[in-house]
């Protein structure tokens, strides 16, 4: 077995065709053709650092600004966990607890290691480094449901002076966190593992 | 399928090494730091405040509000060594004005105080901290928090002032002050000194109105009913419910002073209890004056006004014995007593200048007391003081100090001496000794005739002529007795005296032990009844407002006093 590559050959990022890498774009949709995703690991990190400086805000400010009579509340994600903690709702404190904190944080990691091993700082073996990145896309989209939260609470509590919620600075933070890892993880380009290993052992793998 | 184009050539570039994906986390960045920034900026400065309790404050919930404006919010509550509520409240930056050396905090809860309830919407929305700007330095970081709000913050405009009273009656904080029925400002404090008993109430007038307060005016309680029975008559003051329940102050310049000048803040004013109370102590003493009285004094009083036809212009100060030495039991000494403003106000400077030597020349002038009755239901009476020139001047006299102002039977009373004295006169007449005299007088012309008629008729034959003339003038004589002894000339005496009689029964009825009389007296008696059981009611609704509506508590019939 030898890599497509090798083989000048190369898959439509966009429909799936394999075509000749001669061809600059690809012959069914006309979108670019390219052996791997370009700039992975810069775009990655790139955009894995904005999400981490956007992690940051998410957590601090208030997510949601509860305006109950009056009296304008507001409560961060780890109010929220400490709040639900505190009434002994503990499945409710450690659901958002890992869906909203544990989660991205744990993303960030893994998309650290992944361009660590992709460019050879560390080695890791293929099947588990794959395994963590199809983790990391699927986790991707579950992420937002903070968001989701936020934005179900803020169109259902509109009660006048009585009860109002309004989302605060952190869910836009915190949404845009998310799109970023997501981005992040969608610029990873998983082949570059492979090609890692290949070069490290420094024999094609064609025979 | 596409044709197959020919192949071209790509131009190869070199690559950047630092790839436009970079752009965004430096947008994140900024807008990271310019979010930290803003934070900052908004923080403000920490407030310490002391209070007693913290009860309803919430940290990192309860506002801080000025005017009903966010300001700041509570960050932490600690309790001191000491056992005090420490309180870090976070001002905004941008309301850092407001905080001054001479500015006051409270929490601001729910209160019922007399009868306005305020600070509803904090049951449900929660405390929050009042902040009043003051106008002193800036920089003073630390504060003791008020228990209670002030009613009127410090920064409005306005006149305070401080009303001591011994008995604070209905009066609470919240009460109104009112002037002419008008509220202008409301009682803001209460303190009682206990080592004086003195009630101090701190009061607010409104700036608008605080010019109708002068160095003159009174301040009087009207709280609950009143009635008052005086020689002015009937008095029932009815005021508004808040006013019976939550008390009320009155404010006002008695009639007839001048108005005075402006008033201080801060300075110290008596609260009367009432508004006579207020009157009496206005009092300006003046010219003190004796009447000895030598007449019933039922009906008047110490405090009974002095009027000088019809003008207010003093009152009687005393009555007693002891104002004369070796006093006369028929004659009761009174003092009256002569209001300087009152006099003032009613007489030109030029007549009160003369003093004594002009109160001389109008004792010459037939100035004389009198008692008259001020009310005829109620039996009030006042002394009158007027001219009256047709009666007997009286030198002045001295008794003591004060000159005794010779007094008159006036009026009502005057009258009825006047009408008893003719009766009396009529009464005293003896008429039937008159009747008798005329007839006896007849009788002895008769006889005196008849002897004339023998002596001539003796001298025989003489001047017959003038016999029979005496005959004729005897049968005249006869029946001019005739005349007079006809029953109908008889009657003449009796008819005046049955005229007389009939006189005197018409009078009857207004006499003492007449009918007419006796009914005043006792539609009188049960008037005064009636009066006595309402003011009763009145003096009990007045300790206990509340008894309207709950019945008089049987256990509470005496007022329990502190013990000294």
């Amino acid at each position: 077995m030898k890599p497509a590559l090798d083989e000048n050959l190369a898959a439509c990022h966009t429909c799936d065709k394999v075509s000749d890498l001669s061809h600059p774009h690809c012959p069914r949709c006309g979108a670019p053709l390219h052996g791997r995703k370009q700039d992975s690991i810069q775009r990655c990190l790139a955009l894995g650092f904005a999400g981490i400086l956007a992690y940051i805000p998410a957590n601090l400010m208030p997510i949601m600004l509860v305006t109950q009579l009056g009296v304008e509340e507001p409560s961060t994600i780890l109010g929220g966990v400490a709040t639900f903690w505190e009434m002994h709702a503990y499945p409710v404190a450690i659901t958002i607890f890992i869906a909203s904190v544990m989660i991205p944080g744990l993303k960030f990691l893994a998309l650290g290691f992944l361009c660590a091993a992709a460019t050879g700082k560390i080695t890791m073996d293929p099947p588990f480094a794959n395994r963590i990145y199809w983790l990391t896309e699927l986790v991707g989209r579950w992420s937002m449901v903070d968001v989701f939260v936020v934005a179900i609470l803020v169109g259902l509590v509109h009660m006048g002076d009585l009860m109002t919620i309004r989302p605060g600075p952190a869910a836009i933070a915190f949404g845009a966190m998310v799109i970023l890892t997501m981005l992040a993880a969608h610029a990873f380009d998983p082949k570059l593992i492979w090609d890692q290993i290949r070069k490290s052992q420094n024999k094609p793998l064609s025979k | 399928m596409i044709d197959q184009s020919p192949e071209i050539q790509p131009e190869i570039r070199p690559v950047s090494r630092l790839n436009k994906v970079w752009i965004i986390p430096m947008i994140a960045l900024l807008l990271g730091g310019w979010l930290v920034k803003r934070n900052h900026d908004e923080k403000g400065e920490i407030v310490t405040l002391h209070f007693e309790t913290a009860d309803g404050l919430t940290a990192g919930k309860t506002e801080v509000k000025c005017r009903n404006v966010k300001v700041g919010i509570v960050e932490s509550i600690r309790l001191t060594a000491e056992l005090k509520v420490e309180v870090s409240v976070r001002i905004r930056p941008d309301q850092l004005d407001l905080v001054r050396k001479d500015s006051q905090f409270w929490v601001e809860k729910a209160r019922v105080q007399g009868a306005s309830i305020s600070g509803l919407d904090t049951l449900i929305k929660g405390a929050f901290i009042g902040l009043d700007p003051g106008t002193g330095s800036r920089g003073v970081r630390g504060f003791k928090g008020l228990e209670t709000p002030p009613l009127t913050p410090a920064s409005i405009e306005g006149l305070r002032l401080i009303l001591t009273a011994k008995e604070p009656g209905s009066v609470t904080i919240g009460s109104g002050i009112y002037f002419q029925n008008n509220l202008i400002g409301r009682v803001e404090s209460h303190t009682f000194h206990p080592k004086t008993e003195i009630v101090e109430f701190g009061v607010f007038i409104k700036e608008n109105f605080s010019n109708l307060i002068t160095t003159n005016s009174l301040f009087w309680q009207n709280s609950g009913i009143s009635l008052h029975v005086g020689a002015d008559g009937f008095d029932l003051n009815l005021p508004s419910l808040d006013s019976l329940v939550a008390g009320r102050i009155s404010v006002g310049v008695p009639s007839g002073v001048p108005p005075g000048g402006p008033v201080t803040d801060e300075s110290l004013v008596s609260l009367y209890e009432s508004l006579e109370a207020a009157n009496q102590s206005n009092f300006m003493g003046g010219v003190e004056l004796l009447i000895l009285i030598d007449e019933s004094l039922r009906g008047l009083s110490v405090g009974s006004p002095v009027e000088y036809r019809g003008l207010k212009i003093g009152r009687v100060a005393r009555i007693s014995y002891d104002l004369v030495q070796g006093a006369d039991i028929e004659k009761i000494p009174v003092l009256i007593q002569l209001d300087d403003r009152l006099m003032a106000a009613h007489f030109p400077p030029s007549i009160l200048d003369e003093g004594q030597e002009g109160l001389e020349k109008a004792l010459l002038k037939g100035l004389k007391a009198s008692l008259k009755s001020g009310n005829l239901l109620t039996g009030q009476m006042y002394v009158d003081l007027d001219y009256y020139p047709e009666s007997p001047v009286v030198e002045a006299q001295m008794e003591g100090d004060s000159i005794i102002l010779p007094t008159i039977h006036t009026g009502l009373n005057g009258l009825q001496d006047k009408i008893s004295s003719l009766l009396d006169k009529f009464n005293g007449m003896d008429l039937d000794g008159l009747i008798a005299k005329i007839q006896n007088t007849s009788d002895e012309a008769t006889e005196t005739l008849s002897n004339i008629n023998l002596a001539i008729s003796s001298k025989e034959g003489v001047v017959a002529d003038a016999q029979t003339t005496l005959q004729e003038m005897t049968a005249t004589m006869k029946s001019i007795n005739g005349l007079l002894e006809a029953e109908d000339t008889q009657q003449i005496p009796a008819d005046l005296r049955q005229t007389l009689a009939s006189i005197n029964k018409s009078l009857e009825p207004l006499s003492n032990d007449g009918a007419i009389y006796g009914d005043l007296k006792r539609t009188m008696e049960e008037l005064r009844h009636a009066v006595r059981a309402i003011d009763k009611m009145a003096n009990e609704i007045s300790d206990k407002p509340n008894a309207l509506l709950f019945g008089k508590d049987p256990s509470s019939n005496k007022i329990p006093r502190a013990r000294r």
